[in-house]
């Protein structure tokens, strides 16, 4: 298990990480989330060793993270990168060998995964030379060819194709399966609720939601209840009830959303409905991920606005 | 070396070693050699060759005179046998020898009736007929050979080591160019290498598995071990095509300034390639580089120029000091050595005096590219690197 603790990085006077705490536990696929410059890469960075924290720990397994235990991770950085001039299947020999195999495991792991991959017949290639969803299953093989016991994965969904995501997520569960840890970020947010068993939400370098997706959703605040009316339309029927306020354009399953103010009472809003027309579906509606995010998160303006503010008082 | 060294050297070494631009870049540096050694060979470097054509059986007996004439001409003499005169006439006329001995009795050559190769045979003449006047009066074998062959006269030399001067000097002009293209051209590969894996970005990936000195490390002995090997490669095609075409005076180079040579090529790689590393590293894109390596490249063409200078006095204060400065001692020291007779305490002062800034270098190198390597975007001033506190 990784436990990251109190983190907190700055560069010059933009703080990066403001005392982030982070479990990544064996067998689960851990989601991380939040806005553009919230902390994510930072914390990664730190967990891979590519950066040092400020202040703070990373243990694995309890002990402190150092070099053995590093060459034991798998990394996807999210600025993706290898060799443009060297064969596919050497250069994931080379990292295989750095991470600490010999030559012969090296090359097999090499084979075997190109294979998993549906990139065997290109292993003689330069990498140059493949498209670029092949050249993001490459990256995805140099994380993974040294069999680690952890994979920290920056942003690996982005700028893949449907059928991309769909190998890239069964490799992943077939990680998780083997009792790996993983741990990715993502802004797609509907892939995260669909592959990860728990969920990280970062904002401003600290995290302010973590816990099973699920659990997460159940505690959220704020009720949202869905209202179906045989024959009518609109929200017009709502005017006046104090705390209630019609969710615009959610139109998801048919029917009204309706969030509800902690101060208003379900039951008036059902005597309402029943006012204005029969009732054919009330229902409490749990939160999807992305919403419970915007909630948490808030929107990008004032997330900005608070990053500015915040610099200010640092300065 | 550790296993990540290794590895990584391995890797640099190999994948240039298959590189286009490598197999070229050799190819046309051995080619150039070549056409070099060629061009000293036939604008009259090395050896004359000169023909003499013998007509008639009276002049076969000079035949073995002749050619033992060749070291006072300071040429290879060759003889062939003709028909009769008019033979040797052609040969001589068609430019197929350089002269003709007709009977024994006559010489015949193009134009000048004053030519060496005439009185050599004058002297040949004189040679075989005070043989010939020997053999007739009774004289033993023995003493013949020894009154026509008598042992040389030794030599006294009164000032040695000067009469060869000019050929020292342009063996050592020759180390000097070759160092500095070596220096100047391995220094770049190190500097383009760490680049190109900061602009790929592959740096983060090679990053998180080892730590940054075992990668710097690593590249520097793997371009240095290539770099060692082509250079060596140079050199042996320039002594061995330099023998085959008589354009080297091998007995001048001997295996200690070769080994010389190589030490210090190993020196000024291993000082040059951490300063290359540092102006590497705090760019991230090949565009950058030539702003970032501009001065230093200054450096190493001002240390080439002036050792190349000072050369021409090699006892003169100049070439002294370049030798002992570092950034100048890989190119000036083995070329003073080559030519003037150098203190060893002097030899081993400069070696010790570069040893300290290399060891000096690679601890700068190597913060340097620990703190820079992951740094993207826009050259970064060393300043910055230096004061920043966090070491990644």
């Amino acid at each position: 298990m990784l436990q990251c603790r109190d983190l907190h990085l700055r560069y010059g006077r933009t703080v990066a990480l403001d005392g982030l705490s982070l479990d990544v536990e064996p067998g689960l696929m851990t989601g991380f989330v939040g806005p553009n410059g919230a902390g994510k890469t930072s914390t990664m960075r730190i967990v891979l060793g590519v950066l040092g924290p400020d202040s703070g720990t990373v243990t694995w397994n309890g002990a402190p993270v150092d070099a053995d235990a590093r060459r034991r991770f798998g990394y996807m950085p999210e600025e993706r990168g290898l060799y443009p001039k060297m064969k596919v299947a050497d250069q994931l020999v080379y990292l295989a060998r750095l991470h600490g195999l010999d030559t012969v495991r090296a090359q097999r792991a090499t084979d075997d995964l190109l294979d998993r991959l549906g990139i065997g017949d290109r292993a003689g290639d330069t990498l140059e030379r493949l498209s670029l969803g092949n050249q993001q299953r490459v990256q995805l093989a140099a994380a993974l060819v040294h069999g680690p016991d952890l994979l920290v994965l920056d942003e690996p969904f982005s700028g893949l194709d449907p059928i991309g995501v769909d190998v890239l997520a069964g490799v992943l569960q077939e990680e998780v399966a083997r009792g790996v840890p993983v741990l990715f970020s993502s802004h797609q947010l509907e892939l995260v609720e669909r592959l990860c068993d728990r969920v990280s939400i970062v904002k401003e370098g600290r995290v302010v939601a973590a816990g099973a997706v699920e659990e997460l959703r159940r505690r959220d605040q704020r009720r949202v209840v869905r209202v179906a009316l045989d024959g009518v339309e609109g929200s017009d029927w709502l005017t006046g009830m104090p705390g209630a306020e019609p969710l615009g354009d959610e139109r998801r399953g048919g029917g009204l959303l309706v969030a509800l103010a902690d101060d208003a009472d379900p039951q008036e809003l059902l005597d309402r409905a029943r006012a204005a027309g029969p009732v054919t579906h009330f229902s409490v509606v749990l939160p999807t991920l992305a919403e419970l995010f915007r909630a948490v998160v808030g929107d990008e303006d004032e997330a900005a606005r608070e990053a500015a503010r915040e610099r200010q008082e640092v300065a | 070396m550790s296993g990540a060294r290794w590895i990584v050297a391995r890797r640099e070494l190999v994948e240039r070693l298959r590189s286009r631009a490598f197999q070229v870049g050799t190819a046309v540096q051995l080619v150039s050699i070549v056409i070099a050694l060629v061009i000293a060979a036939v604008t009259g470097g090395g050896e004359d060759t000169k023909k003499v054509a013998l007509a008639g059986e009276a002049s076969a007996a000079y035949a073995a005179p002749l050619r033992a004439t060749g070291p006072a001409l300071d040429a290879k003499v060759e003889t062939t046998v003709v028909a009769d005169r008019a033979a040797a006439v052609k040969a001589v006329r068609d430019g197929d020898a350089d002269a003709a001995v007709v009977d024994g009795r006559e010489v015949v050559v193009d134009d000048d009736p004053g030519d060496t190769l005439a009185a050599a045979i004058q002297s040949v003449r004189r040679e075989l007929a005070l043989r010939d006047a020997l053999d007739r009066a009774g004289v033993p074998p023995a003493e013949l050979r020894a009154a026509l062959a008598p042992a040389p006269l030794t030599v006294a030399v009164l000032d040695p080591g000067t009469s060869d001067l000019s050929t020292r000097q342009g063996i050592a002009f020759i180390a000097i160019l070759l160092l500095y293209i070596a220096i100047f051209t391995y220094g770049l590969w190190v500097a383009g290498g760490i680049v190109e894996e900061k602009s790929s970005r592959v740096i983060e990936v090679v990053l998180s598995a080892i730590r940054p000195r075992e990668l710097l490390a690593g590249k520097i002995a793997g371009l240095g071990l290539l770099g060692l090997g082509q250079f060596a490669l140079v050199i042996a095609v320039g002594l061995v095509g330099g023998t085959l075409l008589d354009t080297v005076d091998l007995p001048h180079v001997t295996a200690g300034w070769v080994a010389l040579v190589v030490l210090w090529f190993l020196l000024g790689y291993a000082l040059y390639a951490c300063v290359y590393a540092v102006a590497g590293a705090i760019v991230s894109r090949q565009e950058d580089l030539q702003s970032s390596t501009g001065a230093l490249n200054m450096v190493v063409v001002a240390a080439y120029v002036l050792s190349f200078v000072a050369l021409q006095t090699p006892d003169g204060a100049l070439m002294t000091l370049l030798s002992f400065l570092p950034p100048s001692a890989p190119m000036a020291m083995p070329a003073r050595w080559l030519v003037t007779d150098v203190p060893a305490w002097q030899l081993a002062l400069s070696i010790a005096l570069t040893l300290v800034a290399i060891a000096a270098l690679v601890r700068l190198a190597t913060v340097v590219y620990s703190r820079a390597a992951l740094r993207m975007g826009p050259k970064v001033s060393l300043r910055s690197v230096l004061s920043a506190g966090r070491s990644a």
